[in-house]
């Protein structure tokens, strides 16, 4: 049995409101970390030549970007303003490394393959951004809720990017042929620029421009 | 709300280092036996496919590796003049390459992995070891039991560029080797672009395509190829005789 404060509590700590919806859902597509606030796009040009390799970069963000969103909001009326920006780098340091340790212990494949681009993580604009930005002045579960959104609006990106990327460069999608040998017999090609750094770009600016164009979003 | 004077704030940043870094001893010491296990099976299996095991050409998972390699794969340390040599270890022979990378000295342990088909040995895979752009290279040559063809290779290239350099660790690199001429006076060239472009005749056996963009990688696998050709040439030359 709770008493009706703690139920207050309880429904304040953890409420899904409006605003909290806002939070969650905002940065997938109309303040897209990626597209619209144009942060991250290093591995996003990185690591999208293959949708699995994509997929797992982007959970592992998503792992680093929610927890430690929930532990600079736990600890953001500890953290001495003068030193905050590394405490929150410190933190996310050692979740990047956490993670990477256990992609190696788990998914050695998709961890070799990956490579670099988990430890740099570090240094992507989102996690410092999200953390200075919004889990320094939120509480827990709104830190929580923004770091899942935006995560997942990275993500996306990521995926919808190596998709692309994966079907037109290599004629596969999650490692499966998807373009029939007939086509091929008719000579199509695989276009392998879409393999190559160029291809990327290319993509990514053009998923920029038609998803500013859908928003209506001006700089 | 806390005062945040100076001593508050170096007590506070001593608190959470020690705290984030228990928290990332204990997951690297944790999952240290799982990343190891990973990795000696990588290795297995890299040999395994140099040497064209299994023989559908899948990748193996898990335990899988070790049993086939353990059935499959017998390790023979040779010394250089090419003779096998008797209780000698794979840390020994890892010692002995250690020893000489970076330097123009040969390894005095070399060894080689037998694939064992019926009670005999039907191909040889040979251990190379070089330098990429970034970082070391290795990898693991399959060759035949004649020593005139190239049967297969496995390259590692863990410290080069994803979708560069490291390309040389994909199956459409390393498959073109397969086929082409053993010769130790004659390693097999990466050329910077389309081998068929660029050669001609008889050199076509010895030349794969380049992966563009990564001349310095290609240069470095280059020179891990001839250094190894020369290395083994006793093995091969011994396997050449009539």
């Amino acid at each position: 049995m709770s008493s009706p404060a703690a139920g207050a509590a309880t429904k304040s700590l953890i409420a899904f409101g409006k605003k909290e919806r806002k939070m969650l859902f905002d940065p997938m597509l109309d303040n897209n970390p990626i597209t619209v606030q144009v942060l991250g796009v290093c591995s996003a040009l990185a690591v999208t030549v293959q949708v699995n390799r994509a997929i797992v970069m982007a959970l592992a963000l998503i792992s680093v970007l929610v927890f430690s969103n929930v532990i600079i909001s736990m600890l953001r009326k500890l953290i001495p303003p003068s030193i905050r920006i590394i405490i929150m780098l410190a933190v996310i340091a050692s979740l990047v490394i956490i993670v990477d340790q256990v992609l190696q212990a788990f998914l050695f494949d998709i961890s070799k393959s990956l490579s670099v681009f988990v430890g740099l993580i570090i240094t992507n604009c989102i996690l410092l951004g999200r953390a200075e930005a919004f889990a320094l002045a939120n509480p827990p579960w709104q830190s929580f809720l923004d770091g899942v959104g935006n995560g997942m609006g990275y993500g996306i990106i990521l995926v919808v990017v190596a998709a692309l990327r994966e079907i037109l460069g290599s004629g596969t999608f999650l490692g499966f042929h998807v373009v029939p040998q007939i086509a091929y017999d008719l000579g199509y090609m695989n276009m392998g620029l879409m393999v190559l750094a160029p291809g990327a770009f290319i993509l990514l600016g053009l998923l920029v421009w038609v998803q500013r164009t859908v928003t209506g979003y001006r700089e | 709300m806390p005062k945040f004077t100076t001593t508050y704030n170096f007590v506070f940043a001593g608190g959470v280092c020690m705290l984030l870094s228990l928290g990332v001893a204990a997951a690297a010491q944790g999952l240290k036996p799982m990343q190891e296990a990973n990795r000696k099976r990588d290795v297995q299996m890299n040999i395994l496919s140099a040497l064209g095991l299994p023989e559908d050409g899948s990748t193996l998972k898990g335990s899988a590796i070790e049993e086939m390699y353990e059935a499959r794969v017998r390790q023979v340390i040779l010394d250089t003049k090419g003779q096998p040599v008797e209780g000698k270890t794979t840390e020994d022979w890892k010692a002995a390459w250690a020893a000489v990378y970076n330097t123009d000295k040969k390894p005095e342990l070399l060894p080689v992995f037998e694939r064992i088909d019926d009670g005999q040995p039907v191909r040889y895979a040979l251990y190379q070891q070089g330098n990429g752009l970034w970082g070391p290279l290795s990898g693991y040559v399959a060759i035949d039991t004649k020593g005139t063809e190239y049967l297969g290779v496995t390259f590692f290239a863990p410290k080069e560029t994803p979708g560069l350099g490291a390309e040389v660790q994909e199956s459409w690199f390393e498959d073109q080797f397969k086929g082409k001429k053993l010769d130790p006076a004659h390693p097999v060239d990466v050329v910077k672009g389309k081998a068929a472009d660029l050669c001609t005749g008889d050199q076509l056996a010895y030349c794969v395509d380049g992966v563009s963009g990564s001349t310095l990688t290609s240069n470095g696998l280059d020179a891990m190829i001839a250094s190894g050709l020369d290395i083994y040439a006793p093995f091969i030359n011994n396997l050449r005789k009539p």
